[in-house]
């Protein structure tokens, strides 16, 4: 009896690895009539974007909107969940996660790979945090060729951002380390001020005006270097397709009716929305 | 979207890091196998309030994970040092602190308390007549030490350290938190160029997998032909 359990378990681990290689049509496909669960995952340290709130429940920017999508939704149920950065993109490569929301910019890559809703859910700005003495030194990316800049993790936009800058400009190579993600954006920011670095490129929406206000740092921040629109990422199958679409439409919805900018204005301290039409 | 094609592309990509991991971890090791030994002599001393502090300092090490201890030394070690070397009257600039330093700071240290442990272990398998014995034939204690303890301990404790030193190259993934690239680091870098994370990390515990083989293989063979002789 024993040998049977084990062998029949042996041989479910098998087939769920099979199914990775192939069609994983399967994983979304319970409760068709009934509401569809999505499962959802978000960054857990990501405040203001999404965050561990006081009460211990998940908020943020991206997480309230996705609640607000949800209420539009009838047919769906999401489940959000808190995972770090790279566990959530396999995740969703996978199909263990429906959707993905990290303040995700586009590229090719993501295209290819995973289902997009038309609309996007709001602008990321990427920012240049520079020590206070080096205004008017740095104030694009153009002058941070041999600057010392805080290391970037590769999972980020920030990555491929100073990337096809250095691609773009053979000559003008901007010199940057890959870490991983584990040292918080206030510290980044401390160093920053201290001068270990000279500059932190980072997209604004991670609530650095209010660590420099609270901290009483000395730090210089451009205008956005680049404004690009972040998207939710949905794993690819047919039966997401619908879900993308309803999405994309809600969406539409909110940001007409002003639910977006409410939240922008709760989390961001501004309407991001003001710069999604550039 | 499973390609196998990716695993070996990536696989190709990680072997490059390979060498350095190696080398970081073998500077580890070593520095840390020292101190160990500086920890055990120190405590079959049995000073008094040296041997508490000692005692508490190891279940400290001993009870803490290396990322926490890693952060501590990311911020305090650059603060330390400067500090230390100012009393010499020599400046450091904090910041120009290398990352790699950090890591083998902190690596050492987390597993010189570790090595200690095996070391004790390798002693307490030594017989004690043997020493005796040695003694009884005149041996002064640096001979005894170099023809009858050290060569069999080191045989002893072999095993444990080999396994030490795998543990260590696996540590090192965590070493990405402040810029080091190892092989898990290395994995990341490439996955996220090509957007297979999967595939690299699969490449990447091919990776580690081999040199486990190749180095549990490399150190039998050694084992053997030391233990040659005394069994």
């Amino acid at each position: 009896m024993r040998k049977l359990l084990l062998l029949t378990s042996f041989m479910a681990v098998l087939l769920v690895l099979a199914g990775c290689g192939g069609e994983e049509s399967e994983a979304s496909s319970e409760g068709d009539e009934a509401v569809k669960a999505v499962e959802v995952a978000v960054s857990s340290s990501s405040r203001p974007l999404s965050y561990v709130g006081d009460d211990g429940e998940l908020t943020g920017y991206e997480v309230e909107l996705l609640r607000a999508i949800d209420e539009k939704l009838g047919d769906y149920e999401f489940n959000i969940e808190g995972a770090s950065d790279s566990a959530g993109e396999i995740g969703l490569d996978t199909g263990q996660y429906d959707l993905l929301a990290q303040g995700l910019i586009l590229s090719e890559e993501r295209e290819e790979s995973y289902l997009i809703p038309e609309e996007s859910n709001g602008p990321s700005l990427m920012k240049i945090f520079a020590t206070g003495d080096q205004e008017g030194e740095i104030e694009s990316l153009d002058d941070l060729a041999g600057k010392k800049v805080v290391p970037v993790t590769p999972t980020g936009g920030v990555y491929n951002l100073l990337n096809a800058y250095n691609e773009e400009h053979p000559d003008d190579q901007i010199e940057f380390d890959t870490s991983d993600g584990g040292i918080p954006t206030s510290d980044r920011l401390q160093e920053v001020n201290d001068g270990v670095y000279d500059a932190f490129v980072n997209p604004s929406n991670l609530g650095q005006q209010e660590i420099i206000e609270e901290a009483g740092l000395d730090i210089h921040v451009t205008e956005p270097v680049e404004i690009n629109p972040t998207y939710f990422l949905i794993h690819d199958s047919e039966e997401n397709v619908e879900l993308r679409d309803k999405v994309s439409e809600a969406l539409a919805e909110l940001k007409e009716e002003g639910v977006v900018s409410e939240l922008s204005n709760e989390f961001y301290g501004e309407d991001i929305l003001q710069y999604e039409a550039e | 979207m499973f390609d196998i094609m990716t695993v070996f592309e990536s696989f190709v990509e990680i072997l490059k890091v390979v060498p350095k991991t190696l080398l970081l971890a073998l500077i580890i090791l070593v520095l840390s196998f020292m101190l160990g030994a500086a920890i055990t002599y120190i405590q079959s001393l049995g000073i008094p309030v040296v041997k508490q502090i000692i005692g508490v300092l190891q279940s400290f090490l001993r009870g803490t994970p290396n990322v926490v201890l890693l952060y501590l030394v990311y911020y305090a070690l650059p603060l330390v040092s400067a500090w230390f070397l100012g009393l010499f009257n020599v400046t450091l600039d904090p910041s120009s602190l290398n990352s790699t330093a950090i890591v083998i700071v902190t690596f050492s240290i987390c597993y010189s308390v570790f090595q200690s442990e095996i070391i004790r272990g390798a002693l307490h398998s030594l017989d004690k007549n043997q020493i005796e014995a040695a003694q009884s034939l005149g041996y002064s204690t640096t001979q005894t030490l170099r023809k009858v303890i050290i060569p069999q301990v080191m045989v002893e404790a072999l095993p444990d350290t080999m396994n030490a030193f795998l543990i260590i190259i696996k540590a090192l993934s965590l070493a990405f938190l402040v810029t080091v690239v190892d092989i898990f680091a290395q994995a990341r870098l490439v996955g996220a160029q090509s957007f297979s994370y999967l595939e690299a990390f699969v490449a990447a515990a091919l990776v580690y997998w081999g040199i486990c083989v190749i180095l549990t293989y490399a150190i039998d063979k050694l084992e053997n032909r030391m233990r040659r002789g005394y069994a």
